[in-house]
């Protein structure tokens, strides 16, 4: 299946600077949230939203076309 | 006396054109600290109360701290109190820049303004020496151009300024410096404009000097290498204070259409990332600063230069003139920012202001005809950057907005009042009450109206919250994470401590985001740490927050004598109807009596009057205040 991800903040160093913090990852059926953390090799302390919607189950399994983005918790501004 | 304090304090009657130089004993600075608690200590003290705030006799204050100079990061800064045009409250604002270092090199560690000079003036100061000197050729002209002339005159120096803006006292008006940084909020430029002093002009090389320079330089050290480690430090060192803006959106906190809704479907379009991508030239500083979180951009929109001079947008100013009116053209809102720097505005309450002033237009409140042909509609950038142009020159419908949102809705009349975002008097910045509940509680206490800046935010006191985080917080006593969207007694203590802490940081004059409770550079520990470095004082954490409370509790004790009582303590009508749009947020209001009880709890914490909401004479004693008593 196909998940699309979108990593925000300082995480988009994780990424080539071309995909502009977007990827669209193949995962295995079955595959949860935390495989994606895995795979790109997320720090713990990240926050998500799948399709849109704030999460914390990092257990949650994901489904083809899924959207996720990973943020950092903000404050101050 | 410390030998990072300057040990003076500059008085200017601009009346009689005198200046005095006082020298308090060194416990005063240790009871006091600085900034916002020592300009209180002399509005407290000799302005009466009920005076007119664009009138002489206001009082005018701009304070450092005690390790301001000093090199290490987040230091220099400066807090600006009056009796405020905007609440008729206690006015306070902070800024950063080099001008807080400088005053204190040039050998002041403040100023205290009073009456008003005749014809328009600058106070220049110059290692120990002060002037009056004669502003007429600065008056009229945009902030950048004054200070050049000013440097092509006296050479380096470095000022703080009212631009047209505040020339015209424009209630939303700001005290700029670098013509990039304000003290934005309260109308603090419109009080320095009525005064017609045009400028404080600053210049020197006096040495300030910490008591353990060794300690001092290890923090330091330490600070830069927690750039990198602590994640929110490298995301504010990336994007700036607008790397916040997707978790605003995606918790529902990011105001959208007059804070109507709580998610803007093209947030990504004002991001901190997509400014980086952009029009971002370069990142900026303050005084011995490590962070960097200063953003300078450089772009066209709508036929003019937006010109790096200007600096660029905090994520305050990416919201009330983005989201909050329905904007997403990153050009139009670094160009609204520009203006903001140009005539000295505070960018908060002047995209605030039209955001309101759009929703009236869509609701057909106001016209076209009132308005002189501009479609004053959310989305309609154009509109938006000419309303701020109308604004900082008093012109057209922009005198009108120039009061501020709460005047203009009584102006305006028709049920305005219904479109307002105000506290105190004062427009609402870029953090939703929805979404942070114990910020609600602060926005609705605050002695000087809704401010993102005098708490910890609830996230990072929430179930899920990193150990790092919690780790720091512990020091405050704070041991308990809260559920997420909670308004609980323990999210109370936490708004409580964490403004006691915050408040501290206004005092001390340290930036937020380098000294903090949480996510900052330096946790409650290590500020401590760096205080009793900067001093020699033996700083403890427990101090700090002494400080920080006695600060808030002479800010109530000065709008208690400006007949400020619980009542005032409240939020905007629209804060208690359910939010519209998307979201998490959507359909989420406050209940009166909700807040009604949270504040029973906040008043019991802080030992304050529950009646009153006003701080008891006991508890003013036992916070070395009992004069005020008298």
């Amino acid at each position: 299946m196909k998940v699309s991800v979108v990593l925000h903040s300082y995480l988009r160093e994780l990424l080539p600077p071309e995909a502009r913090g977007t990827a669209v990852l193949e995962l295995p059926d079955g595959a949860r949230v935390e495989d994606v953390v895995a795979r790109l090799h997320l720090p713990g302390h990240v926050i998500f939203a799948l399709n849109e919607r704030l999460e914390r189950d990092r257990s949650l399994p994901l489904k083809d076309g899924d959207a996720l983005r990973f943020l950092r918790a903000g404050a101050g501004g | 006396m410390a030998r990072s304090l300057s040990g003076k304090i500059l008085h200017v009657d601009l009346t009689r054109g005198a200046l005095t130089t006082e020298q308090p004993p060194e416990a005063f600075y240790r009871t006091y600290g600085g900034g916002s608690a020592m300009g209180l200590y002399y509005l407290l003290r000799d302005l009466p109360a009920k005076t007119d705030p664009l009138g002489p006799q206001n009082i005018l204050t701009f304070f450092t701290g005690p390790i301001t100079g000093l090199p290490v990061s987040g230091q220099s800064r400066i807090c600006v109190n009056a009796l405020s045009p905007l609440s008729g409250g206690i006015a306070d604002s902070q800024a950063g820049g080099f001008a807080p270092a400088a005053l204190k090199f040039a050998g002041f560690d403040g100023i205290v303004v009073k009456g008003a000079a005749a014809k328009p003036v600058y106070l220049l100061i110059t290692e120990g020496k002060a002037e009056l000197h004669d502003a007429a050729g600065l008056w009229g002209k945009d902030t950048a151009e004054v200070d050049r002339l000013l440097e092509e005159k006296h050479g380096k120096v470095e000022v703080m300024q009212v631009g047209q803006a505040g020339e015209k006292q424009v209630r939303l008006a700001a005290i700029m410096n670098m013509h990039n940084r304000a003290n934005g909020r309260t109308g603090v430029g419109a009080v320095m404009g009525s005064k017609r002093l045009k400028a404080i002009v600053v210049q020197g090389k006096l040495r300030v000097q910490a008591a353990e320079p060794r300690a001092l330089a290890r923090q330091n050290k330490e600070g830069t290498a927690n750039v990198e480690a602590i994640p929110d430090m490298k995301g504010l060192a990336l994007n700036g204070t607008a790397d916040v803006v997707p978790f605003q959106h995606s918790i529902g906190s990011l105001p959208s259409f007059n804070y109507n809704e709580g998610t803007f479907e093209k947030y990504m379009d004002i991001s901190g990332e997509r400014m980086r991508e952009t029009i971002l030239k370069e990142r900026d500083t303050c005084y011995a600063c490590t962070v960097r979180c200063k953003r300078v951009v450089e772009t066209e929109a709508q036929g003019h230069k937006v010109d790096p001079t200007y600096g660029g947008p905090e994520y305050e100013t990416l919201a009330t003139f983005g989201s909050y009116c329905g904007i997403a053209d990153l050009g139009a809102i670094a160009l609204a920012s520009q203006l903001c720097n140009l005539y000295g505005l505070d960018t908060i309450g002047t995209g605030a202001t039209i955001s309101f002033a759009m929703e009236c237009f869509e609701k057909g409140l106001i016209t076209a005809a009132d308005t002189g042909g501009l479609e004053l509609k959310f989305g309609n950038a154009e509109a938006m950057v000419e309303m701020v142009r109308q604004i900082g020159e008093r012109r057209g419908f922009g005198d009108v907005l120039a009061e501020g949102s709460a005047r203009a809705a009584a102006k305006i009349g028709r049920g305005a009042d219904e479109c307002l975002v105000t506290c105190k008097g004062t427009e609402a910045p870029a953090h939703m009450p929805q979404a942070k509940k114990s910020l609600g509680l602060i926005y609705a206490v605050n002695a000087f109206g809704a401010d993102h800046q005098s708490s910890e935010h609830d996230p990072l006191y929430e179930d899920g919250v990193g150990e790092f985080y919690l780790k720091r917080l512990a020091a405050l006593g704070l041991t308990t994470p809260q559920p997420p969207g909670s308004m609980t007694d323990e999210k109370v203590r936490y708004a409580w401590r964490t403004q006691c802490f915050y408040s501290a940081m206004d005092t001390y004059s340290l930036c937020q985001f380098v000294f903090g409770p949480s996510w900052e550079l330096y946790g409650p520990v290590e500020t401590a740490e760096i205080l009793a470095a900067g001093t020699g004082w033996d700083v403890t954490v427990e101090e700090i927050l002494k400080v920080g409370e006695r600060r808030l509790a002479m800010m109530r004790a000065f709008n208690a004598r400006q007949g400020f009582t619980r009542k005032d303590d409240t939020l905007p009508k629209k804060f208690f109807k359910p939010l519209q749009g998307v979201g998490p947020t959507a359909g989420v209001a406050w209940k009166e009596s909700d807040l009604e009880q949270v504040k029973d709890v906040y008043y019991r914490l802080a030992g304050w009057d529950v009646a009153t909401g006003n701080p008891t004479p006991a508890r003013l004693e036992e916070l070395e205040l009992g004069w005020l008593n008298r």
